[in-house]
């Protein structure tokens, strides 16, 4: 709640800097990328291949706004559409699969649509990219009027108001009885079935869900930044930088990605980007290794652990 | 007619060196049971050993590979504490460790090498020889040559010694390996080193035939990975066909759509392979 409260008031404390609320805009939207992805963490599932939703919901909302002329507001509901529709696709192909052939599957379905849009010159202009897609449409509210093509902070609210959404989401997730099927099959498929849980049913649904809001993403993605190419939409960086974000922050805790997220973005964009240019990812990989022997709970989950007195500190 | 079968040819002559890459991946994945996604990482690695060398003191690539060896022989091993150090659903664990050293390799090189295409152009390589109807290049028919006396010497190593029919038995059932005596862990290491090895040697041998590039490692990954799947692990036979038939498959895909397709067609294979061999890794260690 108080990171909410900052979050909100932080444009102020800058004063509407451009080039910082943009870092920040974007460091919002991989924390709710995060969060999308820690969905299907939570049944014990890692994806590898999210960047199929992003990169797909991104082409859909733009291909539809350029060449349809559709108002982005619809088309980006429309990339939200398709990608919950190739997550359905993936699970079915995916998701009899266990551990890591499961993240090795999905890994493959996102670089086959990472070939497709290179090579689909007709459709998506291939390695050119898309140039020029509409923003979003400017909303007016009664007097208000709201300008997302111009105003660096209508955009940082915007993310700011679906960051909130997803994490009201997840946190209702995880503490509803959905939330603790989904646990059970994390800790044991075959005891969660026997306990009469569907778990291929639950995880299918979790895909969705979670395809779905990464592909939302990836479509207002194409609009706030006007031009994507199928080297960046589907990047590996797309897949594999919530995985980090949500292990380095914590994946059992609702706001453990969100943590992970805006610590681990801002300390590259701010820290490294200027000081060590060359080693722009390198903190994504020190992240996940720290994660992997020092945090194997996260930083959220850390403190809570440390907070309730279940970690002996010192011998 | 001709070009096909030129294409045939030469993609048969690179899927043994598919092959090679793929057997130090077998066998970590089988005896260590970690998919080491770093695998095509350290393979480029070695490749760009192999390339300073010859840039620098025009050393071919077949003496550079074992100078790349010693180097990777240690950053292979330098995986084993890492492992131990785990905690959780290992197999998982350990592969989002790999995938983080991959990262971290990837970004390396970029800075130490540059994302340039990089080959090792050995002029000797790429005068033809004629094989029946159709002509290869030298270097292919070398480093092919070369692949399988490898894979043979592995074969060797794993089917006539104790060492290789302790890291076998490791593969097969761990804990009745480790009931007969077997020190898992030292296998486990030794598994690591001959890994490391293989890829060391593949390395300047790849760069030879093949650009690279520092982000070039996944789809060596991925290759290593389709074989191991379609082979078994703990199966270098398997490992030798697939990296034939897969040589082929890719080479034809090639000539007939274009060198743009080659990773959609390595993706799709792995995904179709994930469907009708869900289990092919795991056959082996059921019976525990």
């Amino acid at each position: 709640m108080i990171l909410f409260v900052v979050l909100s008031l932080l444009p102020f404390l800058l004063r509407f800097d451009d080039y910082s609320l943009y870092v920040l805009t974007l460091g919002l939207l991989f924390a709710s990328l995060s969060v999308s992805w820690n969905l299907l963490a939570y049944c014990g599932l890692i994806s590898f291949g999210h960047a199929a939703f992003f990169g797909l919901g991104a082409y859909t909302s733009a291909i539809f706004s350029m060449e349809g002329g559709l108002s982005p507001w619809i088309t980006i509901l429309l990339g939200m559409g398709w990608a919950s529709a190739f997550a359905l696709l993936v699970g079915l192909t995916c998701l009899h699969l266990k551990g890591p052939s499961f993240a090795l599957g999905t890994l493959c379905w996102a670089e086959i649509l990472k070939a497709l849009a290179f090579n689909f010159t007709s459709l998506t202009q291939g390695a050119w990219g898309l140039v020029g897609i509409p923003p979003l449409p400017a909303i007016s509210l009664g007097r208000l009027r709201i300008e997302f093509y111009f105003s660096r902070t209508a955009n940082y609210f915007l993310f700011l108001l679906l960051l909130a959404l997803f994490y009201i989401v997840e946190r209702k997730l995880f503490t509803s009885r959905l939330g603790i099927a989904m646990r059970a099959i994390r800790e044991g498929e075959e005891r969660a079935s026997s306990l009469g849980i569907d778990a291929f049913l639950l995880k299918l649904g979790t895909l969705v869900l979670s395809g779905s809001s990464t592909g939302l993403l990836g479509a207002l993605y194409a609009h706030l930044l006007h031009t994507i190419e199928p080297g960046t939409a589907f990047s590996l960086y797309i897949s594999f930088i919530p995985l980090i974000m949500a292990m380095f922050g914590g994946m059992h805790h609702p706001l453990g990605p969100i943590v992970g997220a805006l610590v681990l973005y801002l300390l590259n964009e701010f820290l490294f980007q200027p000081l060590l240019p060359w080693a722009h990812q390198v903190p994504y990989a020190i992240g996940i290794l720290l994660a992997l022997f020092f945090l194997p709970q996260g930083i959220v989950g850390q403190r809570i652990e440390i907070r309730e007195g279940r970690v002996k500190t010192g011998p | 007619m001709i070009p096909f079968l030129q294409a045939m040819a030469s993609g048969i002559l690179m899927g043994t060196l598919y092959a090679l890459i793929a057997s130090g991946f077998a066998l970590i994945l089988g005896a260590a049971r970690v998919f080491n996604l770093a695998h095509g990482d350290l393979v480029i690695l070695g490749a760009y050993v192999g390339y300073g060398l010859w840039t620098a003191h025009r050393l071919p690539p077949l003496l550079a590979s074992p100078l790349a060896v010693l180097l990777l022989i240690p950053l292979a091993l330098a995986l084993r504490p890492l492992l131990a150090k785990l905690k959780g659903p290992f197999e998982l664990k350990a592969l989002v460790l790999c995938f983080g050293l991959s990262l971290f390799l990837q970004n390396v090189m970029q800075a130490l090498f540059t994302s340039n295409y990089r080959l090792i152009m050995v002029p000797a390589f790429e005068e033809g020889v004629s094989l029946g109807p159709v002509r290869v290049a030298q270097g292919r028919l070398l480093v092919a040559g070369l692949a399988v006396a490898l894979l043979a010497i592995l074969h060797i190593l794993l089917h006539h010694t104790f060492l290789g029919k302790a890291m076998r038995a490791v593969t097969q059932d761990r804990e009745a390996a480790s009931l007969m005596g077997i020190d898992t862990r030292r296998v486990e290491l030794y598994v690591l080193g001959l890994g490391g090895a293989m890829a060391g040697l593949a390395g300047p041998l790849f760069a030879s035939l093949h650009y690279i590039t520092p982000t070039a490692g996944l789809d060596i990954t991925i290759i290593a990975l389709i074989l191991t799947i379609f082979g078994g692990v703990g199966k270098l036979l398997g490992l030798f066909l697939g990296g034939l038939l897969f040589g082929l498959a890719e080479a034809l895909a090639v000539a007939f759509w274009g060198a743009q397709w080659k990773e959609f067609v390595s993706f799709l294979v792995l995904l179709l392979l994930f469907q009708w061999r869900a289990f092919g890794l795991l056959r082996g260690r059921r019976s525990s």
